[in-house]
Formats: C-alpha cells, structure tokens, sequence
C-alpha cells in the first residue's frame, strides 16, 4: 500500500497546474457541480476491446439508483421559510422576489415526494439496462439467460430495479431473472444504513454532524464560501436564517437537483459561477470526510464496506461454478460505491489529503452520479487460459492496485487473491472494534510479578475499562486528556524508579487515531493499615524577598521525613500534594517554575507522591482559546495527569482539578511572563464531571471515597456555603449522597479549617494549613499561618474504614491552639513603638493594650471541629466563653511588623475574662459528643513574645 | 384447495343452519387459520358474461400485497432465543425439540426478512396479471395501451407491483406502463396513515395502542386462548422459560410461524405443534382483532373505524371520472394492503361483508378474515356499449359483488348507479367521522 501511495503523491504533485481541473469541468458542465446529484449519459465510456479471442460471459454489477428527488424535506422548509419571511418583511431584493416565485411555482412538484426515484431515475435505468445489454451482448443474448437481482429496502433502489428489468427485457424477452428487495441485504449492499447487522452506533456518528468530521467541514465551509454575499443578492439587511451557510447549502441542494427533476427551470443563476464551483468543493469534501481516507473517521467507514466486496468475490466463485446465473446486480447507493472503490484501492478513491484544498484533485463526487454503474465483468477465451475481468466505474476503466494482463484486463484469479486479502484484512478490523463500533485506540496489560491483573480500571480520562483474565485492557480513545493511567487496586502500588513518583500513566502521542499500547506494572503492598502524609502549597519560588529554598529545606522537609519514618511503624506510607507547589507570579521573575519547585519538593522525598494542581501551578504566561487545558502544560509534563484515581486499603482516593484557569485580560501591571489576571473559576470541568459520574457509576453505596482537591468546595464565609458554583455544589452533594460521608482533603485557604454544612450533608472537608504557612512571608516564625497556626502536615491514617488524623506541626508538635495571657500582650503592645505606630497606620487594628482586655485569656483554637466546645476554667470554675473577631496578637506582630497593615479578624478565637491575674487556668475542649478531646493549663503570667508558643 | 372453496361456498349458503363454518373449514384446511396469512391459488373461474354489446373499456384495481414473511424481526430473534435457552436447559420435550430443530432450520431462512413480499407472492401477482390480461385481452393489446400503477411505500407493495407490472409488460412489449410509489400516493392507497388528512394520531394504523378495542380484545383472549397446554406441550418445565417470555407468548410466535409457512421462503410443517383447538383459538382471536380493527364492528365503536376508507374510494370515484373521459387509460392499479380492502368492503356496503356480529362469540361465524388472503385485490371492470352507457362490475379475488343497488344486469350495474350508490356510502362515510371522536389519547 505504501508504495501506491506514494506514487500517487507523486502523480498529484507533478500536476500542479491542474489544480483547477475540477473547476474547469465544471465551468465546462455546470451540472457536475451537482455532484451525485449529476446526470450523466454514460456516452464517454471506454469500451477497450478485450484481448482477442476473449468474450464476456459473466457479469457481477453494482448500480446506484437513479434521479432522485432531494432526500430532506427540510432544505425546501428552511428556503421556503426565509423567503417568506423576507417577502413578508418587504427585504426580498429584486433577485430574491424572483427567486421566490419560481421556487414556490416549483413547491408543489415536490411536496411528499422526498427520496423518492424520480421518473428520470426510471429512464435512466431503463436506458441503462439497454445499454449494459449492449456492451455485454454475449452475456444477454439467447434463450437460457437468467439474472439475479438483489435491491435494499429504500424505494428508491427497488423501482430503479424494476425499471432496469423493464429495459433488460425489452431487449431480450426470454431473459428469466428474480428480483429480491429487503432489509435483510444491506451487510453487502449498503452496510453504512443503521438498519444493516454489521452497522453500529459509531458508524451513524462518523456520518452525521456530531461526527469528529464536522467542526473541520464547518471551518472549510466558512473559508471557502462567501456566503455573505450570497445572503446580500437575496436580502436586504439581516437574513431571516438561522444558520447562514446552512440555508446557502439547502439552495445550492435545490439547484443541484433541479437536473433529476422534470422541469426546464434552473436555479444556478443564484450564484456566481466561482461559488458554484466552491459550493461543490464543499461538497465533495463532505464526501471525502465521510467516504474516503479521511483519518478521523479511524478507517471504519471504508472498510465495513467489505462485505459488498466479499459478496462480489464469492458469489463470482459460485456463479462461476454453477454456470446458472448470467449476470447478478445489486441495486444500492452512492456513499457505499465511493468506500467500496476506497476499500480497492481504486485511484481517484483511496488518496489520503492532508490539505483540504487537493482532495478536489482526486476525488470527484460527479462520478457517483444518479444510476452510476459499477460493473465487473468475466472474460474467458473459448481456446482456453486464464480467465480475465475488467471492472469499470460508469462504463470508464478503473485503475486498480493490480497488475493488469493487457489495458484494464486483468487475471481473475490475481485479482481475487488480491482483493480477497484485502477482505479479510479490513474484516479482521472492523471485527476488533468494540460493540458499539469504535475501534480500540488504547490497549496493554496491567501485571504485578509479570502476573496478568483482572479486573483494574484502567482510563484516558474520559473512558474507564476493566483488564480481563489476561490482565489486558482495551478502550476507544480521542487522546483528548493526553495520557492513559491506571487505576491501582487495592493492594498494590505502581511501580516506581525513584520511589517517589508513581508510575501510573504513560502520556499519549498526538496522533490521534493511532492505536497505542502501554502496559501497567504494579507491585502488591498489605495496605491493612496505611498512612496518607498530607501536604499543601508549599508555595516555592525562590523569591528574593522571602527565605522559602531555607524555610523548606531546614524547617519543613524535616517534619516530613520524621512523619514517614513514624508512620513507618503502622504499614505503607503514602503522601498527597495539593496544589500551589510553587506561584506562577513568580516563574519567570525568578526563574523558577513548577518544574524547579517539583524538583526542590521531591529532593529526598521519603515515599510516593500523588499530585493535584493547585491555581498557582499555571502557566500565567498562557491565554488561548483553550486557556485552562494550556496553562496546565507544565504540571502536565512535570507531574501527570490533572484528575485520576488511587484504591488504596479499599478507599477509593479520588484526585481531582478544580481549578478552571482565566487568566483574563487587564490593564493592570503585569509581572514578568505574566499575560493576564491569573483570575479562574472554581470548579470541576463538564469533561472532569463526566469522568467523575462514570468512575463512581458502578460503585456500591457503601463504598469509601476520599476527595482530593485544591479549592475547597465547601466556603462558610459566603452565603451559598461554597466556592463552587451553587449548582455544581448541589450536583456533587447528590452525586456522592448514597455514599453517605465522603471526607474531603483541600488546601487553597491557608488555614486550618474543618467544614461541615447541612446544605451539603455528604462532605466532611479537611481543608489543611499551607505547608509555607503565610507562603514563608511572616517573621520571625516563618511557617506561621494566616489564622495565627502553623505550617503543618496532616497525617491521615487509614485502617478498614476508620480514619483518624493528626496535624503535626513543623516545630512545635501536634499543635491545635495557642492559649493568651492577655495581661501579659497589653504589657508587650504597650511598651512597642513600633506596634503603636502601626496602630496608628491603620485602626482597625486592635489595641490590645485596651484595659477591658485585663484578665482576659485568649484561645485561638484553629483545629476546631464543628461541634466541639471551648471551655475556659479558673481554679476549677467554668467562665463564660464568648467568640471573638479580634485579630491574633501573635500573628499580629509576625505579619504586620513586616510591612503589612492589614486587621486579619481572627475565625476561632475564643475569650474569657478570668477573675483573677494569677489562678490556674484550665482550656478545656469538647467534641459534639461531649468527650473531652484537649486539655490544657495555663500558668500564669503566660509570656507573650514573637517566638511563643 | 378446490375443496375449501367448495366448503366455504357451502358454507356462506348455510350460514344459518352450520354453527361453526370457520372451525369446519379450519378442520378441512389448516392453512384456513393463518387469517390473512392464508394463500389461496385464486383459481381462475368462468365469469358471468357481460351483457351484449358492452365491452371492457378500463380497470380499476386495488390490490393487496402478494405472500410475504411475517412482519416481526423481533420475534423471529424472541423464538430463536428462546428455544435455544430451552435447549441449553434441557427443557424440552421430544416434540419441543422437534420444534426446535423445525425453527433452527428456517430462521437464518427468514431473519431480517420481516415483512418482505416472498417468492410466492410475487408469483401471485404474476398470476393476478396472468388472469387479469387472458380475462381482458383487447384491452391490453395494441400500440396504445397505458397502464398506470401507483404503490404504497412498502418494499412488499413496490415489489407486488413490479411482479404485476412485469406480467403485463410481458404480454404487450410495447404496452407504456407508468409507475410510481411515494408518499404522495400514501393517503389514497393506505387512508389509516397520516398522510390522510382526515385522520387524528390516535385512529391511525392497524392496530394503534389508543384503539377503543384493546381491553374488549385482551379480555376475549383471556377467556378463549388457554396457552398453558401448548406449553406443557413443547416445555418440561414451562415455569423454566427464558425470562422476560411467557407460554402466551411463545404460542403467538409460533401461531405466527406456522400461519406465515404457506407464504413462503421457509420449510417445514409447524401446525403440527398446535391442536385444532388451539389452532381455531388463535384464529378467531386474530379474526376478532382485524374484524374490531376495519370490519363492521357495532359492538365497542360507531363505524369509525372503518370509514376512513372514504379518502381512498372518492379518489378511485374520480380517477375513474377522469380515465374514462380521456379513454388513455387500460388499466389504473393500485398496490395496497387488506385494511384497505376490508374496509372499503364495509364502505360499498358489499353482501357478505357488511353485517355486524351481534357478540364476539359471533363475529368468527360472519366475518372471516381468511377470504381476504394474499394477495386479496378488488377489480372495478369498466364495460361500454356502442351507445356510451357505461357499466361496472366488481370482483373480490376476482369472484363477483353484489351491492344493494337495483339493476337487472347485476352483478353489472350502471355506472351512473354505481357511482352515486358509492358517493352516497362516502357521504354516510364522512358523516360517522364527524359525529365520532378519536379514541383518547390514554393507552389502552
């Protein structure tokens, strides 16, 4: 096939100047612009003599059906239509009210005759039979011919048959024949109707408009066309048509037809001659998608056309042997002869176009035209020898991928060898297509110890397939997410070459059609018992107005590594990142992007690494008509795929990206390598949410579910209760309902925060302190955080369904609030200048050297779980607890002493005002359960100073 | 099958004194219960000659489809499956595995092939053009003869027309036949459709789920047709169906097998698995349903049901007009189905057609749908005389109607009488569409 190819690239390249050809046959025959639409005497047939002493006594034929009414209704309604319209509205121009009334002189020939065979299409074939009898007299004549004849269903096809029999008869009456009209034939003669057993849902999208073809047709259409124009000879001022190039086409459809109709009447005055000629390029194109080398049609619409094929070859041996039958027709369609002579290799039909503007070089619908005959014909030579067959298109020889004996002739024999491999090869495809069709593009095998894995869901992010007893998985793909990944089961991790990043996902070639394989290798972990290490933006950017490559290095990384070699103890030790690695501000300011902060994160890192993309892990660089598939660019080639699974221990960890990326326009000042806002939406996409409802799908309602995300969903600060958009949120809320809780990880927030929300009753959303604290801003305690806690890592621990976590901060221990002596913090505000002056600055902030603060103790309880209650006791006598907004003193002084001031209202600050200076105080906390969860006593006085804990 | 004929001739002279001629007929001819699936070999016979001096001038002709398979893929697949299922049980009985055997071999015969026009029914039109031409043959002869032939848009209908066509064609090689099937002939070939315009969504078809009869029909099946025997028959343990398929179903897809075997494209003998009973059961209960559907029904509806047939008879009324004014015309042929027939059988208030059964017990021993077999058409012959006075006569399976119309000459009559007889039953006709509603649009 290769070697065909190219030397029909060849042909094609060195005809440079024949470009136009298509346009100068039609300037020479307007009617061919109709396409199959074209009526065609078959006058410029071949007619090559046969090599002597050779006869024909035997032919197999396939003939399209003849003038046809045009099929839908709709392109007459929708002309008629906007012409009424326009008349009504007085807009019609002078060439429009013409038009207007001869197309409704012309209606009522039509009205309730769509896809009808028109009284031409009877002619024709009455005339063809004549003809074919002509050219093959030694097949027709005498007393004991008999011919066999098989039609579809469609009525169009059965009257051409019997008009055809009505002239093969005419010329010799003593031909006997049977004539069969059903559903039943259409495998072999029109395998692309949905009725047909062969055909599948797939092959009904690769030809209607929801097809992968039609947004590239579209865009040809609106570059070739000037349909404006058009619109402007019939109107004037705004078209009352919806879809402008749609209602030019149903025109172009009109006039096409008008050659199969009775009439003298003609439409193509309407248009221009050059967009005649554009309005057929369009067309034919249209063709070429569908019927021809068109990749995106993954080679199925030509090739289930093999059975017609087949039917040719074996019956040629039947009919041969048995000597019974002179000639079989089958009465069928255009789409179907124009895959047929595809499928064969015929020139002018198997040529694959890159550009769209050669297929109009090759490929020309006009040859398909009403009543086109394909015709096989058997030679044999009364002395003997190889039998020979000539196979003409219209009565015009076709040059096939054979060697041909003399002119068109070719052996019989080469030519079943051939086409009957050619057969099987496109059968053996079309049956390795999935049930509905589509072909298989991703395929491999998922082992463990070379082991075969049944039953692990493997997805692109759009399919998700299960391995069989041989451990293979097998999916249709567009390869629009990129990558194909591996869902790890329960009780096994993927392989990993560092340790640290998991080996889950190959990423795809951009290819689109072309099949890929990519195995899976897992190893088996008893994950009985296992620990998730949770972390989120760490916020590296080796800025120069903050110590983050230090701070991580020194402070955070070895907090991480001494969680791992603890949880070590339990069982295997997992960790999830999410999101905000680094910033995007900063990439390019400081030549340091993901790919830099992913490096300086795994440096060393003591276990695998699951990933999600945090708003800061885009490319703010980056604004495209597809901005938030783009940005993600870097996190895609550094990290993976942006939303996947994990099963581990028997929960289903679920990692998702709910970062829509804008980065709208703005006048503002822009960083270096910054292109827009960095503004994004919160949310899942319509793709991801797709993807999400087909994962869980199939799950059991007691099935456990982890969500890991950047954003949170749930927001307590707004109204609606959530970041999401209100109607995702209720969509996911019913969406995870039957599973009763799902426990949601996030970061994004830079606090401590546990949310509960009647509204959303399924989420339990654990949204964790930054590991950066302050993004490494506040000083001197670097890690702490916004709400006054501190960078942290939250280990989770999982066993059987039971969770139970801890946050370990980075220096100080599990630590979930700091208790003030407030004595002690107006004695410390009031002897600093510097804080008074920042008092002065901005009066919002508190002045915590107000005496009404005297005594009071200050809680700031971050880990606060709804539901727990905060009890303060002096000597053993519960004061009373109020909630307050006041700013934390500590964070205060951390954060505003560093050029800030700002007034951060504190979220979970408790106050009591104790009796006494001195008694013992005791923090109490309770859950909703009433268990005492905390404990602590104070001693008073309680130092307050920058580094206090 | 002369033998039948002679039966059922015996039969309608002595309505009165048999008390169940269908199941008499049933008994003589099994193939008599396939209903509408009957083919009957429309033995030519002498006809009454037509008065002296008058000539045949022009045809009319409506004309069922020929034999074709039943029109149910679905259940040609339902009774595959579900005897494989009882055989991969070993759920079957020797003759179940008969049946079984019987099946396996006919259905890759008949797959995909619902509703197709057989070998057979082509045949029968040939044979229907045969007699038509031998019967007429002046008018079909010399140089100016044109035919013209319209078709529903069933692959049947188009194919009856084409084997017809071809007979002709045949007979005159120089005869100019005109032919056309499209959904512009809808309304007049098959008036139950939506392309007539008098028609509401819930009367059209031939068995239409709003239709007023369904509960009458299902509450006379539950009482008539016991198909726990039959089960028992081919099933050792019927309770053990494939799901989803019950011994009710299972009889219907058989019935319908063994009814369809005569039309063709298949072997076998598959009435052997029904007992006469059992037989005469299915039969009157499909007779009940096509009687309630277009015939004479007064029991559950007003005559609605049937007088839609009008749109198609006042067209023929004016065709007729036309053609014998203008004298091009031999033959007009239409190609259509039983309902239209049946109804317009109702509609011409035809003897032997036109009474009503004064309960469903009865309807089996009036009305049967058995003599509207494949292939069933209604010739109107057109008969002048040197003095231009025009006479009809109109044959059902070319045998000879009688209308209530007074005429010395019957079964020719006036056409003047014929005609206004005809405009008078399209009145009556239009007048039950006005004063009846269609049935609600609550699923029956």
């Amino acid at each position: 096939m290769k070697r065909i190819l190219f030397i029909i690239a060849f042909l094609v390249s060195v005809q440079p100047l024949l470009a136009d050809g298509a346009y100068d046959e039609i300037r020479a025959d307007v009617n061919k612009a109709g396409g199959v639409l074209y009526v065609d005497d078959f006058s410029n047939r071949d007619l090559t003599p046969a090599p002597k002493g050779y006869q024909p006594f035997y032919i197999s034929a396939y003939i399209r059906h003849g003038s046809r009414f045009l099929i839908h209704e709709e392109d007459y309604a929708i002309i008629k239509k906007a012409l009424s319209k326009g008349h009504k509205a007085g807009i019609l121009t002078p060439k429009g009210e013409d038009f207007r009334r001869r197309f409704e002189a012309f209606l009522p020939t039509v009205e309730n005759r769509a896809g009808d065979l028109a009284p031409r299409g009877q002619r024709q074939h009455k005339a063809l039979a004549a003809m074919i009898y002509n050219d093959y007299k030694p097949v027709f004549k005498g007393k004991d011919v008999f011919v066999d004849a098989h039609s579809t269903h469609v009525g169009r096809a059965i009257m051409s048959m019997n008009a055809f029999f009505s002239g093969l008869k005419a010329c010799n009456k003593s031909i006997q024949s049977h004539q069969n009209a059903s559903m039943a034939n259409l495998d072999w003669i029109n395998p692309h109707m949905a009725e047909a057993e062969i055909n599948r849902p797939f092959d009904q999208t690769l030809r209607h408009n929801d097809g992968p073809w039609y947004p590239e047709f579209r865009k040809f259409c609106e570059g070739k066309l000037h349909t404006q124009a058009f619109l402007e000879s019939l109107f004037n001022g705004p078209a009352p048509v919806k879809d402008a190039i749609r209602f030019e086409r149903s025109v172009f459809e009109v006039a096409s037809n008008m050659q199969d109709m009775e009439t003298e009447e003609s439409f193509w005055d309407l248009f221009d001659p050059d967009e005649i000629a554009a309005l057929w390029e369009c067309e034919n194109l249209r063709f070429f998608m569908l019927k021809g080398r068109y990749p995106l049609n993954y080679t199925r619409n030509w090739k289930i056309s093999w059975p017609i094929l087949d039917n040719f070859l074996t019956k040629a041996d039947e009919d041969l042997a048995s000597g019974k039958v002179n000639a079989r027709l089958r009465f069928g369609h255009d789409g179907c002869m124009m895959t047929l002579l595809c499928l064969m290799g015929a020139k002018g039909w198997c040529e694959e176009h890159p550009d769209f503007n050669t297929v109009k070089e090759t490929w020309h619908s006009w040859n398909i035209p009403m009543a086109a005959n394909l015709v096989l014909a058997f030679y044999r030579n009364k002395k003997g020898g190889d039998i020979l067959v000539k196979f003409t298109l219209n009565g015009k020889n076709l040059t096939l991928p054979l060697e041909a004996v003399e002119g068109p002739y070719y052996r019989w024999d080469d030519f079943r060898s051939y086409y009957r491999d050619v057969t099987e090869d496109a059968r053996a495809f079309i049956e390795s297509c999935g049930p509905d069709g589509r072909p298989y593009i991703l395929s491999g095998r998922v082992s463990c110890d070379g082991k075969p894995l049944e039953g692990v869901k493997v997805s692109d992010g759009v399919n998700i397939v299960k391995t069989d007893a041989d451990g293979r998985y097998a999916m249709f793909s567009d390869k629009r997410q990129g990558f194909v990944f591996v869902i790890q089961p329960s009780g096994y991790v993927p392989l990993s070459a560092d340790g640290i990043k998991p080996e889950f996902y190959a990423r795809l070639n951009s290819d689109v059609t072309a099949p890929e394989v990519h195995d899976f290798r897992l190893r088996a972990e008893n994950q009985d018992t296992y620990t998730m290490l949770m972390t989120t933006d760490a916020h590296l950017t080796n800025a120069d107005f903050k110590p983050d490559q230090q701070a991580f290095r020194e402070i955070a990384r070895p907090n991480i590594l001494l969680q791992a070699e603890k949880a070590r103890e339990k069982g295997p030790v997992y960790s999830v990142e999410l999101g905000d690695l680094a910033h995007e501000l900063y990439w390019k300011q400081f030549d340091y992007n993901l790919r830099d902060a992913y490096r300086t994160f795994t440096e060393g890192y003591p276990t695998l690494l699951y990933c999600v993309s945090g708003n800061h892990d885009n490319d703010g660089g980056v604004r495209t008509a597809n901005t938030d598939r783009d940005a993600e660019w870097l996190f895609r080639e550094v990290i993976g795929p942006e939303y996947y699974a994990m099963e581990i221990g028997g929960d289903h960890w679920i990692m998702l990206d709910d970062v829509i990326y804008r980065n709208s326009k703005t006048k503002k000042k822009l960083n270096p390598g910054i292109v827009g806002d960095r503004s994004y939406d919160k949310g899942l996409t319509q793709g991801e949410m797709a993807w999400l409802i087909k994962y869980l799908e199939p799950l059991a309602d007691d099935s456990r579910i982890k969500l890991c995300l950047h954003v949170p969903i749930l927001a307590e600060e707004k109204e609606t209760g959530t970041y999401f958009r209100k109607s995702q949120a209720d969509s996911l809320q019913s969406l995870f309902a039957r599973f009763g809780k799902v426990e949601v990880f996030c970061g994004h927030v830079h606090k401590t925060l546990f949310t509960e929300d009647e509204r959303y009753p399924v989420f339990e959303q654990h949204a964790l302190p930054a590991l950066s604290g302050n993004m490494w801003t506040l000083s001197p305690v670097v890690t702490m955080g916004e709400d006054g806690g501190l960078g942290a890592v939250y280990v989770g621990t999982f066993s059987g369904g039971e969770s139970s976590f801890e946050l370990h901060s980075h220096e100080q221990g599990q630590k979930w609030l700091r208790i003030y002596d407030m004595n002690t913090v107006r004695s410390y505000f009031s002897k600093s200048a510097e804080l008074k002056a920042l008092r002065e600055k901005n009066h919002e902030i508190p002045d915590y050297t107000d005496p009404k603060y005297a005594n009071c103790i200050w809680v700031n309880y971050w880990y606060w779980h709804p539901g727990d209650i905060v009890e303060i006791l002096e000597n053993g006598r519960a004061l009373k607890v109020e909630k307050i907004t006041e700013m934390d003193p500590l964070f205060d002084v951390n954060y505003n002493l560093n050029g800030h001031h700002k007034n951060i209202p504190g979220r979970r600050i408790y106050s009591a005002k104790a009796r006494t200076r001195t008694g013992k105080v005791l923090v109490r906390i309770r859950n909703r359960e009433g268990e005492i969860v905390y404990e602590e006593a104070l001693k008073r006085p309680k130092a307050f100073s920058p580094v206090m804990q | 099958m002369k033998k039948a004929f002679l039966l059922i001739a015996a039969a309608l002279l002595c309505a009165a004194a048999l008390a169940q001629p269908a199941r008499d007929a049933i008994e003589a001819n099994r193939e008599l219960a396939g209903g509408i699936y009957y083919v009957d070999d429309f033995s030519y016979r002498p006809q009454a000659p037509a008065p002296k001096g008058y000539k045949p001038v022009y045809i009319s002709h409506y004309g069922r489809h020929g034999a074709r398979y039943f029109d149910s893929n679905a259940e040609f697949t339902a009774l595959h499956n579900l005897l494989e299922d009882a055989a991969a049980k070993d759920n079957l009985t020797p003759l179940g595995k008969d049946l079984y055997e019987q099946y396996a071999k006919a259905w890759p015969l008949i797959r995909m092939r619902a509703g197709d026009l057989t070998d057979v029914g082509w045949n029968q039109h040939r044979g229907i053009a045969d007699r038509m031409v031998k019967s007429f043959p002046k008018l079909f002869k010399g140089k100016k003869v044109r035919v013209e032939a319209s078709s529903t848009i069933a692959t049947r209908c188009i194919m009856s027309m084409a084997a017809f066509c071809e007979r002709l064609q045949e007979f005159n090689p120089s005869m100019e036949i005109n032919t056309i099937s499209s959904a512009a002939c809808m309304g007049v070939l098959n008036p139950f459709t939506a392309y007539n315009p008098q028609i509401q969504p819930t009367d059209e078809g031939y068995a239409n789920k709003y239709a007023a009869w369904w509960p009458a029909l299902r509450a006379y099946s539950a009482k008539e047709v016991d198909p726990k025997p039959f089960a028992a028959r081919i099933f050792r343990d019927p309770s053990r169906m494939l799901e989803g398929e019950t011994a009710s179903k299972c009889l219907r897809y058989v019935y319908h097998i063994a009814a369809t075997r005569q039309c063709g494209g298949f072997e076998g003998d598959f009435w052997k698995y029904l007992t006469l009973d059992e037989a005469y059961a299915k039969f009157r209960e499909f007779n009940l349903k096509m009687y309630l559907s277009k015939g004479p029904d007064t029991l559950v509806q007003g005559g609605r049901q049937w007088a839609f047939v009008n749109y198609f008879m006042e067209q023929l009324v004016n065709d007729t007009d036309a053609d014998l004014a203008s004298g091009d015309i031999s033959a007009r042929l239409r190609f259509g189905h039983d309902i239209t027939i049946i109804s317009a059988l109702k509609l011409l208030d035809v003897e032997g057609w036109n009474v009503s059964a004064r309960s469903f017990d009865e309807v089996a021993d009036i009305w049967q749908h058995y003599r509207i077999p494949m292939g069933a058409n209604l010739q109107f012959i057109f008969y002048r005389n040197g003095k231009g006075d025009v006479l009809v006569r109109a044959m059902l399976n070319e045998r000879d109607l009688r209308f209530p119309i007074a005429s010395d000459t019957a079964p020719y009559y006036r056409w003047e009488d014929f005609r206004a007889f005809a405009m008078e039953r399209i009145d009556y006709a239009k007048h039950i569409l006005a004063t009846t509603k269609a049935p609600s649009k609550r699923k029956k």
